[in-house]
C-alpha cells in the first residue's frame, strides 16, 4: 500500500515487480492512521496476503504520533540523514521495532558513524532490531527477509484452531525498496493435530478461589462441588449428597453421600469434610459472605463417613439450595486461616477440573479430573485467562487469544453473524441500579430523598442506551424468581413528580437552578467498579438525567476502587436465578453479610424470614409481596433494569446451554461444562 | 481555558485511533495477515528511473 500525498509513480515501480499493490492519496495529510488503514487494506484485499507492507514515508514526527494497527513498526535511516537523527526525532526511533540504515555503501562519504547511530537509538529503545543495509548491493537484505518472514510466520502461527493456514507469501512492497525472494511458507507447516483441547475463557481476576468465603466465582463450579447442585432449570439435584430425609420435627437434612468420591490429591471425601466446611462458612471470626445462609444450623452431626445431618433451630426451606455450596477439604484446611491460606491459590476440590496453575494476573489453568465421579468431561484443559477490561475481551475474542467470554453487548454486535463466532444472549437475574450507603450520614439525614431521585431516572433509556435494550426494566430484586410481586412501585420514569416531591420535602432551587436542601446543594457521585464497562456508562446517564432536574449528581470511576462504607452511593448488582431466599436475606436483611448498603428495615428482616420458614407456597408468596411491597416503600436501591449476559464462544464450541437463567456477573455458564465439547 | 480545550480533542482523536489500531490488529490477526509499517523520511530509498 502506497501512500502518497498524490502521484502513483511508486505504485507503478511496485506493481512491476508483480506484487499486488494499491495506491492511497493521503489528500495532503501528513500521515496515515488506523481508519485510513484499515480501508486501504479493504482495497487491497488481504484473503490471499499473510505479509501486506504499508509504505508511510513522511516527517518523522506525525507518523510516530499514529498508530496504524500495524503489527510492527519498521523505519529507514539513510546514511545522508547522519548519525544524529535518533537524537532529533526521538519519538519515531521510540516506537520502532526494526531499524534498516540503508546506503552503507556511501558511508565514508558521510562521515557516518554507524557504532554511535546504534548507541543513541539504544539508548531510546533497547529492543530495536537494527539492519544495516543497501537497497543498491543486496547488502543486508537478506537479514532484512529473514527478520520479515520470521515475524510473519510468529503472527500467523499465533491464531489457534484448525483451520489450515492460506496461502501463498505475498509481499506488497514499497518504493525502490528491493526486490525480496521469499520462500513460499508451507501451510502444514502451521496445521495442529491431534492436540489436546483448551478452551480459554476470559475471566475477572481473582485473588484467590474461596467457596465458602466468597459468593462469586465462576471457576467454583469447575473445582468442586456442593451436595446439591442445580439442572438446567435452576432446580435443586443431588450432587455429592445422592438422597437427603428431611424430618419435620427436628427440623433436620440428613445427607446420604455418593460413594467413592476422592479429592483431587486422591484423599476420599466423607462426612467430615461437610461438617468442616459448613462450620468454617458459620464461624464468625471467619467473616464469611455466606454466613447468613446457614445462621439456622445448630448442629452437625456426623453419623459415619457417608451420612451428615444437619439440625436446625427453624425450619428454612432454603436450606437446600445452600447446600449446593462449594465443599472443603479438611485434611488440607484444618487449623488454616479461612482467609489467607495458600490453599486458596492452590485449591483441590472434588469437581471436573482439577486445579493446575496460576500465573498470577495472568490466568489460572485447570486441566480434566479424569477421575470425576460423574463422569470426566470432554475438554482437556480450561484456561481462566485475566482479561479484566471488557474492550479488550472483544478485541480477544477476535483475534483467537479467547475462545468465550461474556461481552458487553456494544461489543457483542461485532459478533452478530461473524463467521466462526456464535452469540449467546441469555437472561439473567442479574439487576442493576444504584445502592444508596446508609453508614454514610448522609443518606440517614436524606433517605426521603430517594423516590423523588428514582422517579428521576429513565431506567428505560438506560437499558436502551447501555445495553442496547438487551434486558428489562427493573423494579425490585425479585423478577426473574416465581416469588416475583408486581403490584408495587415502580418508579417508572416521571421528572415531573421526581421534582414535585423534592418541593413537597421543603427542596428550593438556587440560583443555578440546582435542588437545594437547607442552604446546601443535593450532591452526590455515582460510583462504578473499574473495568465494567456497563456501570461506567449507567453512572454516566444516570448522573445526567439527575442533572437535567437541577440535582448536582455525578459519575465517577474510582481508579483504586470502590469505598463502600465511606461513598454516598454506587452502581450495584445483585440477583439470584435460585432460590427466593438467595440474594435478598443477605441483601436487605439487618447486618446480613452481603448488605453492602447498611440497610436496616424492621418490616423487611421480619417478612424475610416468615418467607424462608415456611414451605407452603402461598404463604411464601404472601411473605415475599409483603417485603417486596415494603422494599419499595422504603428504598434501599433505585432499581434499573435486568441485564442479560451475552456470551460469545468459537463456532466450535458445542453444549452451551441456551436457555439455562444465569445469575449475578451471568455467572453459571459452566453448570454444565462436563457436556461441553470442541471440534 | 481554550488551550486546555485543544489539547482534550486531540487526546481524545488520539485516544480514538489507538483503539481503533488495536482493533484492527486483532482484525489482521484473525485473518492471519501481518501488516508492516514503514516509516522513513522522503529520500531514504533508492532512485528507480521512470
Amino acid at each position: 500500500m502506497e501512500a502518497d500525498i498524490d502521484s502513483d509513480v511508486d505504485a507503478a515501480t511496485i506493481e512491476n515487480t508483480g506484487v499486488k499493490v494499491i495506491q492511497l492519496h493521503t489528500g495532503g495529510m501528513c500521515h496515515l492512521d488506523a481508519g485510513m488503514t484499515r480501508q486501504g487494506l479493504r482495497n487491497l484485499g488481504v484473503e490471499d496476503v499473510d505479509l501486506a507492507i504499508l509504505e508511510n514515508i513522511g516527517n518523522l514526527v506525525c507518523p510516530a504520533e499514529f498508530d496504524t494497527g500495524a503489527v510492527k513498526n519498521a523505519m529507514i535511516l539513510s546514511v545522508p540523514e547522519g548519525h544524529d537523527k535518533p537524537l532529533k526525532y526521538p519519538l519515531m526511533f521510540s516506537i520502532c521495532d526494526v531499524l534498516l540504515i540503508n546506503k552503507i555503501d556511501v558511508m565514508s562519504v558521510f562521515d557516518f558513524d554507524l557504532e554511535k547511530c546504534k548507541e543513541y537509538v539504544w539508548r531510546l529503545n533497547p529492543h530495536m532490531k537494527i539492519i544495516p543495509i543497501c537497497a543498491k548491493t543486496g547488502e543486508g537484505i537478506q537479514e532484512w527477509a529473514d527478520w520479515l518472514r520470521e515475524q510473519t510466520r510468529a503472527w500467523i502461527k499465533k491464531k489457534k484452531g484448525k483451520r489450515t493456514m492460506k496461502k501463498r507469501l505475498l509481499a506488497l512492497l514499497l518504493a525502490a525498496m528491493l526486490v525480496f525472494s521469499f520462500a513460499a511458507v508451507n501451510a502444514s507447516a502451521f496445521a495442529d493435530s491431534g492436540e489436546p483441547t483448551v478452551l480459554v475463557y476470559g475471566s475477572g481476576d481473582y485473588t484467590r478461589i474461596n467457596p465458602a468465603m466468597d459468593e462469586h466465582g465462576e471457576i467454583n463450579v469447575l473445582i468442586f462441588n456442593g451436595l446439591t447442585t442445580h439442572n438446567g432449570s435452576n432446580e435443586i439435584i443431588p450432587c455429592l449428597a445422592k438422597s437427603w430425609d428431611y424430618d419435620e420435627a427436628s427440623c433436620t437434612y440428613t445427607f446420604h453421600l455418593a460413594e467413592g468420591v476422592k479429592w483431587h490429591d486422591g484423599e476420599p471425601f466423607t462426612a467430615e469434610d461437610v461438617k468442616f466446611t459448613i462450620e468454617a462458612i458459620m464461624d464468625p471470626e471467619n467473616g464469611s459472605e455466606n454466613a447468613p445462609n446457614y445462621e439456622d444450623v445448630v448442629e452437625i452431626k456426623v453419623i459415619d463417613d457417608l451420612t451428615v445431618a444437619f439440625v436446625l433451630a427453624e425450619p428454612n426451606y432454603a436450606f437446600l439450595e445452600y447446600m449446593s455450596i462449594g465443599m472443603l477439604p479438611k485434611h488440607l484446611l484444618d487449623g488454616q486461616d479461612m482467609q489467607t491460606s495458600d490453599y486458596f491459590r492452590a485449591p483441590v476440590g472434588t469437581g471436573p477440573y482439577k486445579f493446575a496453575e496460576w500465573d498470577v494476573g495472568q490466568a489460572i489453568t485447570l486441566i480434566k479430573n479424569e477421575d470425576y465421579f460423574l463422569g470426566a468431561p470432554s475438554i482437556d484443559t480450561i484456561i481462566f485467562k485475566i482479561v479484566t477490561d471488557d474492550n479488550a475481551k472483544a478485541l480477544q475474542l477476535q483475534s483467537g487469544e479467547l475462545n468465550l467470554s461474556q461481552v458487553t453487548p456494544k461489543d457483542a454486535q461485532i459478533f452478530e453473524g461473524a463467521e466462526g463466532f456464535t452469540v449467546y444472549d441469555m437472561t439473567t437475574s442479574d439487576y442493576r441500579g444504584i445502592l444508596y450507603n446508609f453508614w454514610n450520614p448522609y443518606w440517614q439525614e436524606n433517605a426521603d430523598l430517594i423516590p423523588a431521585i428514582s422517579f428521576a431516572i429513565d431506567k428505560e433509556a438506560i437499558l436502551n442506551a447501555v445495553v442496547l435494550g438487551k434486558g428489562v426494566v427493573a423494579y425490585g430484586p425479585l423478577q426473574r424468581n416465581v416469588y416475583n410481586y408486581e403490584d408495587v412501585e415502580h418508579y417508572d420514569y416521571n421528572p415531573d413528580k421526581a421534582q414535585e416531591l423534592l418541593a413537597a420535602a421543603g427542596c428550593e432551587k438556587d440560583a443555578d437552578g440546582y435542588w437545594c436542601r437547607n442552604g446546601e446543594r443535593i450532591a452526590f457521585t455515582i460510583n462504578a467498579t473499574p473495568g465494567d464497562q456497563v456501570r461506567a456508562d449507567m453512572a454516566q446517564v444516570a448522573a445526567q438525567q439527575l442533572q437535567a432536574i437541577g440535582l448536582d449528581v455525578n459519575a465517577n470511576v474510582p481508579a483504586e476502587g470502590i469505598d463502600w462504607g465511606g461513598q454516598k452511593c454506587c452502581i450495584i448488582g445483585w440477583g439470584s436465578p435460585f432460590d427466593a431466599d438467595d440474594h435478598t436475606y443477605k441483601v436487605f436483611g439487618t447486618d446480613k453479610g452481603a448488605n453492602y448498603s447498611g440497610y436496616s428495615n424492621a418490616l423487611v428482616d421480619q417478612y424475610l424470614t416468615e418467607a424462608r420458614q415456611t414451605n407452603d407456597p402461598a404463604e411464601r408468596a404472601a411473605a415475599y409481596a409483603k417485603f417486596q411491597t415494603e422494599l419499595a416503600n422504603t428504598p434501599a436501591y433505585t432499581f434499573f433494569c435486568y441485564i442479560d449476559a451475552i456470551y460469545v464462544a468459537d463456532s466450535n464450541i458445542h453444549g452451551i446451554s441456551t436457555d439455562t437463567v444465569l445469575g449475578h456477573h451471568g455467572v453459571g455458564i459452566f453448570w454444565n461444562v462436563c457436556d461441553w465439547t470442541i471440534d | 481555558m481554550s488551550e486546555f480545550k485543544i489539547i482534550e480533542v486531540k487526546q481524545s482523536v488520539l485516544e480514538n485511533n489507538d483503539r481503533d489500531a488495536e482493533m484492527l490488529r486483532s482484525e489482521l490477526h484473525a485473518c492471519h495477515t501481518f501488516l508492516l509499517n514503514l516509516m522513513s523520511s522522503p529520500g531514504s530509498g533508492i532512485s528507480v528511473s521512470a
